[in-house]
């Protein structure tokens, strides 16, 4: 049956390009080495301070990004998922910006605001340091972050009924123990996973402490990378690998288990809402005052990226970076030299790359949430979601053991690409199809349709914008890998994240800011098309209600 | 004992104005086709809503301005709404928390309404874990932990399956009884206002149709609207007025020798037109030179059957 082709291929296609590789990093990592010495040598990594300081940092690092995004998202989140005020909309959209850009070029917008000779630095006369030290990474953490903290929780707010309210205020409630009585717990699962998710991704953060973690610190991905490239000691990145596996899939389960324990039945009606007008004057000047350094927190950076690519070190307009960077002969340094490629080079190798990993990505979870529609296969699932918590610097690592042999660098990047955006597009595409439900390809099964007449008549027409939204991740997610690319490619795949981070690396920022800018315009137009799918598919059809 | 005074409140789809007194101890259903503003009613007086214009008046005194909080109404919400995070005891208990009751007082409260719903031991069990009618009962006893001097119910029974909902009428009647408490019942079913009610007040496009008894309402509709929304009839002009005839209040007899005697004033040839089932008797649709007509019996008779109808009383509708 074709069904199970295509699950058998799924998990081979895990299987020879997942599993394999991380087996064959602890094969490479024990080659020719006794198996006494193996253990001995895991035995001291475990035991070393380093290994300590390591896993303190990237939990310590992660718990307090998270918590910092999840509290300053709360107010945000209330305003609005309660009110509805002029320029919402482009404000919730923007709000998204950081959290689409890659590390490096969120790396790019720290350095131009917070840095020694960054904006702020500047406009307020003083000297301090936000980025390259611990401070520097959880800013970064946060400002990536934050609005995902807000959609989770409005979302959430938003969908609790109103009605819990009402009867809480029909018994006497008053507003702050409606908040902690009622609300609070309400929102506690939509909390937690804003928290989990977040924690999530900065335990596993690699590109910007890369660049911000200087010696000092490190994650525990950027240590199994610097063990595999700077140390040449497999044996220690494979103990950090497995480290990191442990600790990721143990906090996944243990926050799965508490938002299942938490979660409740809640069926919030979509109505409209008030405008912010109606709220209290307190209310409305501290929700305002309180959007305003939000925006300016979330857009000030970006904002500073492009103005600092635009003008020179007098402050006066410039297009010299632009110019060094585009006009062949135009740069003052080796430029070639310093991304080992060129910049039409850079740019048609980046698209191609995204094209292909998107369009695998894409098609391989379409099928799967399609064929999947109605059934409820835990395991399975668990498995697909598998990627999550796992190391991309191991899964390149071992693409290039196990297949480097074989497979040109390019194809092993996309092979490893797969796994950054599958999970996260399989789960749009998936809740999508069953939102869809069964009834309508039923019904034209018995019409008489065939698999294909219902994909081509029912499916796709219905599922337009999710199926649009679904395969817009799946382009971003690998056009913005900096990991894969840096640790499959060799070295000898230059895409865009990894020439800005060459250039960073090369003290050519100006450079990497003109590159970033770039970068950014051509993520604008994915991004756009990401944001009004994703917001459409968001609202009730009013057919369906 | 409350009053809404000249309630007025502007909607899209109409506006509402309303007069309304219910007295202390009475059980009044709100009774109205979808969109007629029973719920909004309800709203109204928990204050959910504010009011355009008007006054809300309970025991003398005047509400309109205070919040939910400061009315001392119990609301029962359609589909219950408990809290889902809380226990059935921490549910009923809620109000009693934020009077800051006394722990050990407050458990015996929730043990006693809890009795009362008929529902002895339940307080630690998850709400989840409940059925439709033990989630009413535990939104009921909810509402009554904090002696309202008012309990609105919005149509409480409407996802509840039908023998249930006997029970759960009986119960709530049997309640109201007891405590001696006023209570304002929203439905849409006929049947749930005139089994259960003291008066029935009848909504149509916000406004007030009739307010009367149960036994009033249909015997003596204030116009066709009221008189087709609590029961099956039938319109028949009569000697120049309109009357309303319930299925009950049209025999049949077969037309034979003697039925000439039969043909009195009150009655008509009708010819069978349809029939449905019902139990208890046949309800016959038939066509007469009257119009339309409708009857029960516990004879069986053929579509197109020759009968003559004969009606006892029937009621007249005012002139408009």
């Amino acid at each position: 049956m074709s069904r199970s082709l295509l699950y058998a291929g799924v998990v081979a296609y895990f299987a020879l390009f997942f599993l394999v590789p991380i087996g064959g990093v602890y094969v490479e990592a024990m080659r020719g080495v006794p198996a006494a010495a193996v253990l001995d040598r895991a035995r001291g990594v475990l035991t070393a301070p380093r290994t300590m300081r390591v896993v303190g940092f990237t939990t310590g690092q992660a718990a307090l990004s998270a918590a910092i995004a999840v509290a300053a998202a709360m107010p945000l989140a209330y305003m609005v998922s309660h009110y509805s005020f002029p320029g919402k909309r482009l404000a919730y959209s923007l709000s998204l910006v950081p959290f689409v850009l890659p590390s490096i070029i969120v790396v790019v917008c720290m350095i131009s605001f917070y840095g020694k000779s960054g904006l702020l630095n500047s406009i307020l006369g003083t000297d301090f340091n936000l980025v390259y030290n611990f401070r520097g990474i959880v800013l970064a953490h946060v400002f990536y972050n934050f609005s995902l903290a807000i959609r989770i929780i409005s979302t959430a707010w938003r969908s609790i009924d109103r009605r819990f309210a009402e009867a809480a205020e029909s018994l006497g409630e008053r507003p702050l123990g409606l908040f902690l009585r009622v609300t609070l717990p309400l929102l506690a699962p939509a909390i937690v996973s804003a928290f989990v998710l977040i924690f999530i991704y900065c335990f596993l953060s690699f590109g910007i402490i890369l660049v911000f973690g200087g010696v000092r610190f490190s994650t525990l991905e950027v240590a199994i990378y610097q063990e595999t490239y700077v140390n040449l000691d497999l044996i220690a990145a494979a103990v950090y690998s497995t480290l990191q596996l442990v600790l990721s899939v143990g906090f996944l389960a243990l926050a799965s288990r508490a938002i299942v324990a938490a979660r409740v039945s809640r069926s919030g009606g979509e109505r409209g809402l008030p405008p912010l007008a109606t709220a209290s004057t307190a209310g409305r000047i501290f929700m305002t005052a309180y959007a305003v350094v939000a925006i300016a927190f979330v857009l000030g950076p970006v904002l500073t990226m492009f103005a600092r690519a635009l003008t020179n070190a007098n402050g006066a307009f410039s297009l010299e970076g632009f110019r060094q960077l585009l006009i062949p002969g135009a740069a003052d340094r080796n430029v070639e030299g310093i991304l080992r490629s060129s910049i039409p080079g850079v740019i048609w190798r980046s698209v191609a790359i995204a094209v292909s990993s998107g369009t695998l990505i894409f098609l391989l979870a379409a099928a799967l949430a399609l064929s999947l529609r109605g059934r409820s296969r835990p395991g399975f699932e668990s498995f697909l979601q598998m990627p999550i918590a796992m190391s991309f610097v191991t899964v390149s690592l071992g693409l290039r053991f196990v297949w480097g042999a074989t497979v040109p660098p390019a194809v092993l990047v996309v092979l490893g690409q797969f796994f950054i955006g599958f999970p996260l597009v399989f789960r749009i595409l998936r809740t999508g199809v069953d939102e869809l439900g069964d009834g309508l390809v039923r019904s034209a099964e018995i019409l008489g349709a065939s698999r294909w007449a219902v994909l081509r008549d029912v499916e796709v027409p219905l599922l337009r914008r999710t199926l649009l939204n679904g395969y817009a991740y799946a382009l971003a997610l690998p056009f913005a890998d900096l990991t894969v690319v840096l640790a499959a490619g060799r070295g000898r795949i230059a895409t865009f994240p990894v020439a800005i981070y060459r250039l960073i690396g090369f003290r050519s920022f100006d450079l990497a800011l003109a590159l970033a800018v770039i970068y950014v315009l051509i993520c604008l137009g994915l991004f756009l098309v990401i944001d009004a799918t994703s917001m459409h598919a968001q609202e009730p059809r009013r057919d369906s209600a | 004992m409350i009053r809404l005074e000249r309630l007025r409140k502007a909607y899209p789809e109409f506006d509402m104005e309303l007069d309304l007194a219910v007295e202390a101890g009475e059980l009044v259903s709100v009774l109205g086709p979808s969109g007629s503003g029973k719920t909004t009613t309800l709203r109204l007086i928990a204050g959910f809503e504010s009011i355009d214009a008007g006054r809300i008046v309970i025991n003398g005194e005047d509400v309109t301005r205070l919040p939910p909080a400061g009315r001392h109404i119990g609301y029962v919400f359609q589909d219950y709404t408990l809290f889902p995070h809380m226990s059935v005891a921490q549910n009923v208990g809620y109000g009693l928390r934020i009077r800051r009751v006394e722990p050990a007082r407050m458990r015996r409260r929730v043990d006693e309404l809890l009795e009362l719903m008929d529902l002895p031991g339940y307080g630690r069990r998850r709400v989840d874990t409940l059925s439709g009618g033990e989630r009413q009962r535990v939104a009921i006893a909810r509402a009554l932990a904090v002696d309202p001097v008012l309990l609105l119910l919005d149509e409480p029974f409407s996802s509840i399956d039908e023998v249930l909902r006997r029970d759960l009428r009986r119960e709530i009647v049997r309640l109201q009884r007891e405590l001696g408490i006023t209570v304002l019942f929203v439905t849409h079913s006929r049947q749930e206002a005139l089994s259960i009610s003291d008066r029935v007040a009848v909504l149509r496009q916000g406004r007030l149709v009739q307010y009367a008894s149960p036994v009033e309402l249909y015997r003596r509709p204030a116009d066709e609207f009221v008189a087709g929304f609590v029961g099956e009839m039938s319109v028949v002009p009569h000697e120049g007025r309109t009357l309303i005839l319930r299925p009950e209040q049209v025999s049949l007899s077969p037309v034979g020798p003697g039925a000439g005697e039969v043909l009195a004033e009150s009655s008509v040839e009708a010819t069978v037109q349809s029939r449905q089932f019902l139990g208890f008797a046949w309800l016959y649709e038939l066509d007469s030179a009257l119009g339309s007509l409708l009857a029960y019996d516990s004879r069986r008779y053929e579509p197109g059957a020759e009968l003559i109808a004969v009606w006892s009383a029937g009621s007249e509708l005012p002139n408009e």
